[in-house]
């Protein structure tokens, strides 16, 4: 016998004639790293997934679908998910589910079950809705008998529902109490659409006397003939069957087999109701819904609803004509004292308009609450494609009217970046497309014919000539980052740079080598040599000017210039390392290593705009960020492609990424919190924002389409990344001071890497003062300065002056106190200069003006606290200590420097004085407190928002118009100041806590700073504005708009 | 009754999708290619004209499993039976019969003998995916494209160079290479269809799906000595 052929790759035996030849096993395996999906371990054996669910479970099954319970990842949440079962597909099944999907999607009714999704998975159709986990009408039949009033809002709900459908020419067909779904809470929602009929249509779909609904509820005229006899009247007269079983406990026709329920139902009347004790209106309401006849029915499910509804009302019902003076005396009864007076009055037209008002009330209601959902479903999910239609919804919640949560849902949608995609250019070539930086022209191939074009008609395509009649095109490679040359490849793997203004092909020419980048400035070009370990930079006008150094990698490729120009990431195909080089001098500044488990995936890199992190995917599912700005290079990584990455980019606020995986999808990240702000199908190499950050182009090389999404950018929030310290970034915490200057100008920031000063509008980095650990920082109100607390060295002061033309200079930091004790917080009168300051054990008193007296000492009670606040009048210091197990907010006079009163109920403490200093904002264990000054009473009390929730640091404005509050974990609360209410709620992605806050004067700027590193400055006035056009603003006075005057620079001054 | 024609309609559907793997099975039993075939097809007309198949469960794995008890039953009762009479249609069908009355204990037969059932099943379906995807590629006219990057189909093959392949194909290397990516994606698509039609429940597809990687996986399929597959990731 003949040896079997083996697979040279894993050694297994071929079948002969089978496959193709090719391996079992490795065919296997390329279809599984398609996605990662089977070899994951952590996966339940179990499991099933559809695109984006997980932990699947059976619900309900049927002669031809399955229900499902899932959970869905983004937005998180529980739903149900209806697919065909495979075996029983036909196309005309197909069809029939399609359009059942289609209908749930048009029809949008708080009564209608929304559908979330569609979609095939594997061949089956699927649909996503919203789960209703609350059992079936028909499961909870006992529970309504003799419930008359319950049953008639329940059926006047049904009802509306049924009626929207109708409205939309949509029947249903199959109404019945096993199609009545209850959620959680009991609310009742008309499901299973699976027989519907579109109406006017009449689609082999809807003929099939097999796919007919339960007899027991079908309309007689339906019953006896086939489905396309149904009508509106026909299911009013399933609703009708579902009132009478609610009523009478048992369906109106029961017998034995089909034939024998089919003929009752055609030619019986069903037991009258009242029989049963079953109030006569109801009961009229209900056989008239019942009757035989089409056209003795109501004419609509809304007339049902309105005659219910009339019921419950105690009207008169349309149902049964009734006298007038029968009418009248019902409405006496509900109104005795005014119909004495209004003998005269047309009883018909008032009980006209209370039924209106009435019902324009509740469908107010009822719209209000399902668009205060949505909008929170969506700002929930995060998704930013979502953005726009939740902002949308939350200004329609708004004018049913404004509530709390609906306002700090939409503050966290204007938050949020937009995304959405914008059009699709077909490319005709399965090659590479460059892209210039703005994002408006590109440059292909096709048909071995080089192309510029551009997004706008106006414009013709620009058809560039090879340098050479022998020269056959095959890819443009790429644009300079000046968009004014562009790196073309020829046959045969050469290299011509052509000179987009100059409309002409430079002399150089490069064979032999890869991985050629340009320099942002469009100056310099990098290459690296294939089958060797040299790299070379140069100027690629004057190809003499270049540097070639030698990189530890083999075959490195040269992968991006930092944008300043002042570093070159190389990297290799065999290898994870990220090579950072000195572009001036080809010194290796920084390897950095990073897991690989694939090699067939090229590393993609990006640098931050600022050129002080750079981006990489190594050919592992995980992207890692490496910041380079502080003592060492430390890494981040972020989570969510099920596969390798293809590519990556920056915004350029470098506040966002975007990355393309081989899981055929776009996601993009928000730096300071790594969540996934949108994940978009989409595939290809290659993406690139626009220079204005608004556009991101795709090409989408599976499509072969360029994709241009456009990008939304929040205007009244920045996020600040800072420095960090350690490389191990779970015990990195800080920074820990923030200020802002009175103008809001300027946001100055301390941490353990020093001070850093911010241009508070736009969060640009100004500049950096070497003061070691700084432990907290804040402006003198009158602005001219701010002070520095360094713990283990004193207090210090910077002046901050304007120059000209936007020009600032800041003093270099001057020691205004010296002490090697260490130093917690410090507060600062602009009254008497004197600065109070918790240092070692004690509290200490620093005069800052004139002779530079010694601090005096005030020994606390207990064991210190270190939070310390000082009225601006300088009268009095509140501290926090410990005393005897309990922490005390203690008030000392300052003039007689004694303990003059002891807070209570304030454990745990922070404070801040109004500036008129008669009032004391505390935020302890007990929730926010406002006492008077000198009589220490209570002005208002707000509890903590919850057990887990505390309040912990309240900021005022300097002009005590604001008050904002950090919940730990939770976002910041703007409160009144004068009467402790709620505002508005301002989320923070910073799950694990926020540090320190801080107001400019007028309240127009907020500094939030994170545990991360990470500032966020929200713009309030730009948010008020915003929140008004959207009809969800506060009553307050408006915040005026900060100072637009850029700061163009700062300067470091001696003292 | 109409349900039962359905049913049965049903059945014959998926018999045919396992009409190759019992085969093969019988094949890898010791029968010769002629006889293994013939017989095949007597046991599945049999299977179908039984009352047995009203016993066939589609829920994973059940019904491979249900099916390879009614082979292995009437390959017992025909060795029983070759020695006493000539093999005869009626015999198999009644033997299915009784089983139907009888119900057939799982675990009748020993655990090799599933894996190599499952195994023959694993090609079929692969078999199939892979040549209905081809037949597709080729009617779209892609068949020369197809021939180049079929190679690279399985996972960690590359019987060329990236660059040589698109060399040959006149394709950049990043077109090559998107274009591997979705013939895998492909394969994969027509594999979950290919498995969905056996299954009785689309969450089963997942199921089998995994099951399908583990019998190709595992430890002695097809030689001992294969190495470890997660090695990669």
């Amino acid at each position: 016998m003949t040896p079997p052929n083996l697979c040279i790759s894993c050694g297994s035996a071929l079948s002969p004639g089978r496959l193709r030849g090719l391996c079992p096993r490795c065919l296997m395996r390329g279809a599984v790293v398609v996605t990662h999906e089977l070899d994951r371990e952590d996966r339940p054996a179990e499991s099933f997934c559809i695109p984006g669910h997980e932990n699947l479970r059976e619900l309900a099954r049927g002669g031809m679908g399955i229900v499902y319970q899932a959970r869905q990842i983004a937005p998180q949440r529980e739903v149900a998910i209806k697919m065909l079962l495979p075996q029983s597909i036909t196309d005309e099944l197909r069809e029939r589910f399609r359009l059942e999907a289609r209908t749930m999607a048009d029809l949008n009714h708080p009564g209608i079950l929304p559908l979330h999704q569609f979609g095939e998975w594997a061949g089956v159709p699927f649909f996503t809705m919203k789960l209703a986990s609350g059992g079936t009408l028909a499961e909870r039949r006992a529970r309504f008998a003799g419930e008359w009033r319950k049953i008639a809002t329940l059926l006047a709900e049904l009802a509306d529902a049924v009626a929207h459908a109708h409205a939309h020419g949509v029947l249903h067909r199959d109404l019945k109490p096993g199609n009545i779904l209850f959620d959680e809470t009991d609310r009742a929602y008309v499901a299973d659409f699976g027989l519907v009929k579109i109406a006017n249509t009449d689609s082999n779909l809807t003929r099939s006397i097999a796919m007919l609904g339960t007899p027991q509820y079908l309309a007689p005229e339906v019953a006896a003939k086939d489905a396309r006899m149904a009508t509106v009247r026909s299911d009013v007269y399933s609703l009708g069957a579902i009132l009478y079983e609610l009523l009478a406990q048992r369906p109106p026709f029961v017998a034995e087999g089909l034939p024998a329920l089919l003929r009752e139902i055609a030619e019986t009347e069903p037991s009258p109701l009242r029989k049963l004790g079953v109030p006569l209106d109801l009961a009229t309401i209900t056989h008239t819904a019942l009757a035989k006849d089409p056209s003795r029915r109501y004419e609509s499910a809304a007339a049902f609803a309105a005659d219910l509804r009339s019921w419950l009302a105690g009207e008169a019902i349309a149902a049964r004509p009734v006298s007038s003076m029968e009418r009248v005396w019902l409405y006496a009864k509900r109104h005795p004292a005014l119909a004495a007076l209004s003998m005269l009055l047309a009883a018909a037209v008032i009980t006209g308009v209370v039924i209106q008002q009435r019902a324009n009330a509740s469908l107010r209601a009822t719209s209000h609450q399902a668009l205060t959902q949505q909008v929170n479903a969506i700002r929930q999910s995060g998704q930013w494609e979502l953005r726009d239609a939740g902002l949308e919804a939350a200004r329609e919640a708004a004018l049913l009217g404004n509530d709390l949560d609906l306002r700090s849902d939409a503050i966290t949608l204007l938050a949020t970046p937009g995304f959405r995609e914008v059009d699709r250019r077909p490319f005709h070539q399965t090659t590479w497309t460059a892209i210039m930086p703005n994002g408006e022209i590109y440059a292909e191939v096709q048909e071995k014919r080089l192309w510029l074009r551009t997004f706008k008609s106006s414009i013709p395509d620009e058809e560039i000539s090879p340098p050479d009649p022998s020269l056959v095109f095959q890819e443009a490679t790429s644009f300079s980052g000046d968009g004014n040359a562009l790196l073309v490849c020829f046959e045969g793997s050469l290299f011509r740079i052509w000179q987009v203004k100059e409309k002409a092909w430079a002399e150089v020419k490069y064979a032999g080598v890869w991985g050629l980048v340009f320099s942002a400035d469009g100056q310099s070009i990098a290459y690296g040599e294939i089958d060797g370990k040299m790299v070379t930079i140069e100027d690629w006008r004057h190809p003499t000017q270049r540097i070639r150094f030698s990189s530890a990698l083999t075959n490195p490729a040269p992968k991006a210039f930092s944008p300043d120009g002042k570093w070159l990431a190389i990297v290799a195909r065999e290898s994870g390392t990220l090579e950072i080089h000195d572009t001036a001098t080809g010194e290796t500044v920084h390897t950095l290593e990073n897991p690989r488990w694939s090699n067939s995936f090229f590393p993609v890199v990006a640098w931050r705009p600022d050129s002080q992190a750079i981006a990489i995917g190594t050919g592992v599912t995980d992207l890692f960020v490496w910041y380079l700005d502080g003592p060492s290079p430390h890494r981040r990584r972020f989570m969510g492609h099920h596969s390798e990455l293809q590519g990556v980019a920056w915004h350029p606020s470098g506040e966002w990424l975007a990355t393309i995986g081989f899981d055929y999808t776009l996601r993009l990240w928000e730096l300071s919190s790594g969540r996934t702000g949108a994940v978009i199908p989409a595939f290809g190499y290659d993406l690139q924002f626009s220079t204005d950050g608004r556009t991101l182009l795709v090409n989408d090389t599976n499509r072969h389409e360029l994709v241009r999404y456009g990008m939304t950018v929040p205007n009244v929030v920045r996020h600040v990344a800072l420095p960090r310290q350690a490389p191990d970034e779970n015990i990195q915490r800080g920074p820990w001071g923030v200020a802002l200057s009175p103008d809001g100008k300027f946001a100055v920031v301390g941490g353990s890497l020093g001070t850093w000063i911010l241009d508070a509008a736009d969060g640009r980095k100004l500049l950096k003062l070497s003061t070691g650990l700084v432990n907290e920082v804040s402006f003198a109100p009158e602005g001219g300065g701010f002070w520095i607390c360094a713990p283990g060295r004193g207090i210090y002061q910077s002046r901050l002056s304007a120059i000209n033309n936007g020009v600032w200079s800041v003093t270099a930091p001057q020691l205004v106190w010296g002490t090697r004790l260490s130093m917690a917080r410090m507060s600062q009168s602009p009254a008497t200069g004197l600065i109070a300051a918790t240092a070692g054990d004690d509290l200490w008193l620093v005069p800052t003006r004139g002779e530079h007296a010694a601090a005096q000492k005030l020994t606390l009670p207990g064991v210190p606290m270190n939070p310390v606040k000082q009225s601006p009048d300088g009268r009095w210091i509140v501290s926090a200590s410990c005393d005897n197990h309990a922490e005390l907010s203690c008030v000392w006079d300052v003039q007689t420097r004694t303990l003059v009163h002891r807070l209570p109920d304030t454990l745990q403490c922070y404070m801040v004085f109004s500036p008129d200093s008669r009032t004391l904002y505390t935020a302890s264990h007990a929730g926010l407190a406002a006492w008077d000054v000198g009589t220490w009473a209570p002005r208002w009390t707000r509890p903590n928002p919850g057990a887990l929730q505390v309040y912990n640091y309240p900021v005022l404005s300097g002009d005590g118009h604001t008050l904002a509050i950090s919940r730990n974990s939770h976002g910041v609360d703007l409160i009144d100041p004068t009467t402790g209410a709620l505002l508005a709620t301002l989320d923070h992605p910073d799950a694990r806590s926020i540090g320190w806050l801080a107001l400019d004067h007028t309240g127009s700027r907020l500094a939030i700073n994170g545990s991360q590193y990470n500032i966020q400055l929200w713009d309030l006035h730009r948010l008020r504005t915003s929140l008004a056009t959207l009809h969800l603003d506060w009553s307050a006075p408006p915040i005026p708009a900060p100072d637009p005057t850029p700061v163009q620079g700062i300067l470091l001054t001696p003292n | 009754m109409n349900g039962d024609a359905a049913g049965r309609e049903a059945l014959g559907k998926l018999c045919q999708a396992y009409w190759r793997p019992v085969a093969d099975f019988l094949r890898q039993q010791g029968w010769k290619q002629a006889d293994a075939e013939d017989m095949t097809q007597e046991f599945f007309s049999s299977l179908l004209a039984s009352k047995g198949w009203h016993r066939a469960d589609r829920a994973r794995g059940k019904f491979r499993n249900f099916l390879l008890g009614a082979l292995m039953r009437v390959l017992h009762k025909d060795r029983e039976h070759n020695h006493a009479q000539k093999r005869g249609g009626g015999q198999m069908l009644a033997s299915l019969d009784a089983m139907a009355e009888e119900g057939f204990e799982p675990g009748d037969w020993d655990v090799a003998t599933t894996k190599i059932f499952d195994q023959a099943w694993a090609e079929q379906v692969m078999d199939a995916a892979l040549e209905s995807l081809a037949t597709e590629w080729e009617e779209d006219g892609r068949g020369a494209a197809l021939q180049v990057l079929l190679a690279f189909l399985p996972a960690g093959s590359q019987p060329i160079p990236y660059e040589q392949a698109a060399e040959q194909l006149g394709m950049s290397l990043g077109a090559v290479k998107s274009q591997i990516l979705r013939l895998r994606q492909q394969f994969r698509e027509r594999l979950e269809l290919q498995i969905a039609r056996t299954v009785s429940a689309p969450h089963e597809v997942a199921e089998e799906m995994r099951h399908l990687y583990e019998v190709l996986a595992s430890p002695g399929f097809p030689s001992e000595t294969s190495p470890p597959i997660s090695a990669e990731y």
